[in-house]
């Protein structure tokens, strides 16, 4: 990406949930690492994909940037006043995000109305517009969520999120409650408004297959810590952590014919309540040392000459440098 | 090798009796199952893909009904036995895995007693022989530490060993057929992978015949012999796995495929299916899949034959290209 300038930078972020037991003097049941020392940018005008499996943290770090959740550590810099009061969210579940007793106009106008921009009028003929822009009808304003399909919802919801301008849109998983007929409809339009409107998105997936189709640039977390990020091609074409290479590896793809058997972890994700010491990942590794059960990995440049490419193993980095 | 069917659905029909009139959720559907093979069947919401395998049980939630049809298990036609020898077979020759493991198990009951129940119904075995019958099937689904799992109950353990557990519940059993109805679409990349793997060791094992349903076409391809494609409660294609991937002879079919993100693609626009998913309100005679395939003419209104080619492809299609 040419535009280098960081809409949004991260540094050392943390994020702790603490979880109690039922009642005003529960007791507490340990405490969740739900982000650690997480460090990104989202720079102007890219697709930023954070992509993991369930508990890795990646939609806490969409509530994180939005503020529904507070940090407990570490700092979010903003570009801008306006930007940190426009960003935009699009939801999973198109069929839970809108409310059923307000009309597609009063939905999709909400926004508008936060922020007191325009009058009624005003506002009206937006939601026209927005309408038409994602592929609805102007008409449609009147009509209440349940005459819609879920592909036409989550078109409504977009509706919703581009119509005060943000600079920056959060996507979590905007896809994956859609069929499959309906998942390229809205790829599309999410990289046709992107372009109309100059806009950026965080791009929230657990589809390695979308996020190689839309991401410029992609974030790998695993129980609360990026252990791998870079362009979407060194990602996909040159994983460097073996956690994204086993994800890479299993992600079911067609033309592979029938599975081979021993390709798979093993394992699964510990419990972000009590984390792995060392390397998060070092039990289900394959490539592990004994080092990796003491020592916390840091995110490493895969290549001196530039930093784009980061690794969070000591390991792959050692094995790489020799190659 | 020599195909011993075990199942044969013919002319499957599921009607649904709703205030505002009948509502035909599968029709016309045929299909058979073979000992040690995996049928992928796939299908958007409202296929019909989750009904065809409660008929197999005869599960069908009311108001449905089986209005038409026979199914053959092994040249009995189940439509046609008495609720109790039906349920001799449901559960003990045909079982079934859902997708959801935490609803699919009890919470207040052990992994090890949900497991052995199934024994205690169909075999005449006492409890501590099923409770150590039970345990030998956690070890072999591949829960570490078996015996004292059996002892915990479903929220002590994760998603992926829970689903482990309701597979060894399915098997328990050792059934003839196991329908797998989204088994793995709730889990996380890599242990739905390692569930696959599962799936197909112990198809090897028990030679077994696997209906394994999924909206994903990338996980039917890894495991499928055979796929199947609904859409609209009808049959649009059926293939062999090899072929259809390749070679899809369906428009519905090769429009699913062309929409999926790839390589060659990345950044661009991808091709789409334009329209929705039929609900039960566009009924309408002819082929479901009309309304948005661009090859479609009024000739797609009427009835549609089957047609087969040479590769063992068939298509509900007028318009496939080598129809015999």
């Amino acid at each position: 990406m040419s535009t280098a300038e960081p809409l949004l930078e991260i540094n050392n972020l943390v994020k702790h949930f603490n979880l109690r037991s039922p009642g005003l003097f529960g007791k507490s049941r340990g405490t969740v690492h739900a982000l650690n020392d997480i460090s990104l940018n989202i720079r102007e005008g890219e697709t930023l994909a954070v992509v993991g499996e369930s508990g890795c943290g990646k939609s806490t770090l969409a509530r994180v940037i939005t503020e529904l959740y507070q940090t407990d550590g570490g700092e979010i810099s903003y570009q801008s006043h306006t930007l940190r009061k426009n960003i935009q969210m699009i939801f999973q579940d198109p069929y839970a995000s809108l409310n059923p007793r307000l009309t597609i106009g009063d939905i999709v106008a909400e926004p508008l109305v936060i922020q007191k921009t325009g009058n009624a009028v005003e506002r009206q003929n937006k939601v026209a517009t927005m309408l038409e822009r994602v592929g609805l009808q102007q008409s449609d304003a009147a009509r209440y969520p349940h005459q819609f399909s879920g592909g036409q919802r989550q078109r409504i919801a977009i509706a919703r999120a581009i119509i005060s301008e943000p600079e920056l849109i959060i996507a979590d998983e905007p896809l994956s409650a859609l069929d499959v007929s309906i998942q390229s409809q809205i790829l599309n339009l999410l990289i046709m408004l992107k372009k109309e409107q100059q806009l950026t998105y965080l791009f929230i997936s657990h589809d390695l297959a979308s996020v190689a189709h839309i991401a410029d640039r992609v974030i790998v977390m695993y129980l609360g810590q990026i252990i791998e990020s870079g362009d979407s091609a060194q990602i996909f074409d040159n994983p460097g952590h073996p956690y994204t290479q086993a994800l890479i590896l299993a992600a079911p793809a067609i033309g592979k014919g029938k599975r081979q058997k021993g390709v798979s972890i093993r394992g699964e994700a510990a419990s972000p309540l009590s984390p792995p010491s060392g390397c998060c990942y070092h039990p289900r590794c394959p490539k592990m040392a004994d080092s990796c059960a003491f020592e916390v990995p840091k995110l490493e440049s895969i290549d001196q000459s530039d930093d784009s490419h980061l690794v969070a193993c000591p390991i792959m980095l050692k094995s790489h440098i020799q190659l | 090798m020599t195909s011993t069917r075990l199942l044969d659905v013919k002319e499957l029909e599921v009607t649904f009796r709703l205030d505002d009139g009948l509502f035909r959720a599968v029709s016309d559907l045929s299909f058979s199952l073979e000992a040690g093979k995996t049928l992928g069947l796939v299908g958007e919401s409202g296929s019909g893909k989750s009904l065809t395998a409660l008929s197999l049980l005869r599960l069908i939630p009311k108001p449905g009904i089986i209005s038409k049809g026979e199914i053959y298990f092994k040249g009995e036609n189940l439509l046609a036995l008495p609720d109790e020898q039906m349920r001799t077979i449901r559960g003990n020759k045909i079982s079934m895995i859902f997708q959801e493991p935490m609803t699919a198990l009890n919470p207040v009951l052990t992994i090890g007693a949900q497991i052995a129940e199934a024994l205690l119904i169909h075999t005449e075995i006492s409890p501590e022989e099923a409770h150590q019958k039970a345990v030998d099937m956690l070890g072999h689904v591949g829960i570490p530490d078996a015996a004292a799992r059996a002892l915990d109950y479903p929220h002590n353990l994760s998603g992926g060993m829970r689903q482990r557990a309701v597979i060894a519940m399915a098997l328990i059993c050792e059934p003839e057929i196991l329908i797998a109805d989204e088994a793995t679409t709730a889990l996380d990349t890599t242990v739905q992978a390692q569930i696959l793997d599962l799936l197909i060791d112990l198809q090897q094992e028990f030679n077994m015949a696997i209906l394994f349903i999924s909206h994903n076409l990338g996980v039917v391809s890894e495991i499928a012999d055979d796929v199947m494609v609904m859409y609209g409660g009808r049959l649009m294609e059926s293939s062999p796995a090899s072929h259809i991937f390749s070679a899809p002879q369906h428009p519905y079919t090769k429009g699913l495929l062309s929409t999926l993100p790839r390589p060659e693609l990345r950044g661009q626009l991808l091709p789409t299916i334009e329209g929705s998913v039929p609900t039960r309100y566009d009924q309408l005679d002819g082929c479901r899949f009309a309304p948005r395939c661009t090859e479609a003419s009024d000739e797609c209104l009427g009835d549609i034959p089957i047609y087969q080619n040479a590769m063992g492809q068939q298509a509900a299609c007028i318009k496939v290209d080598d129809k015999i």
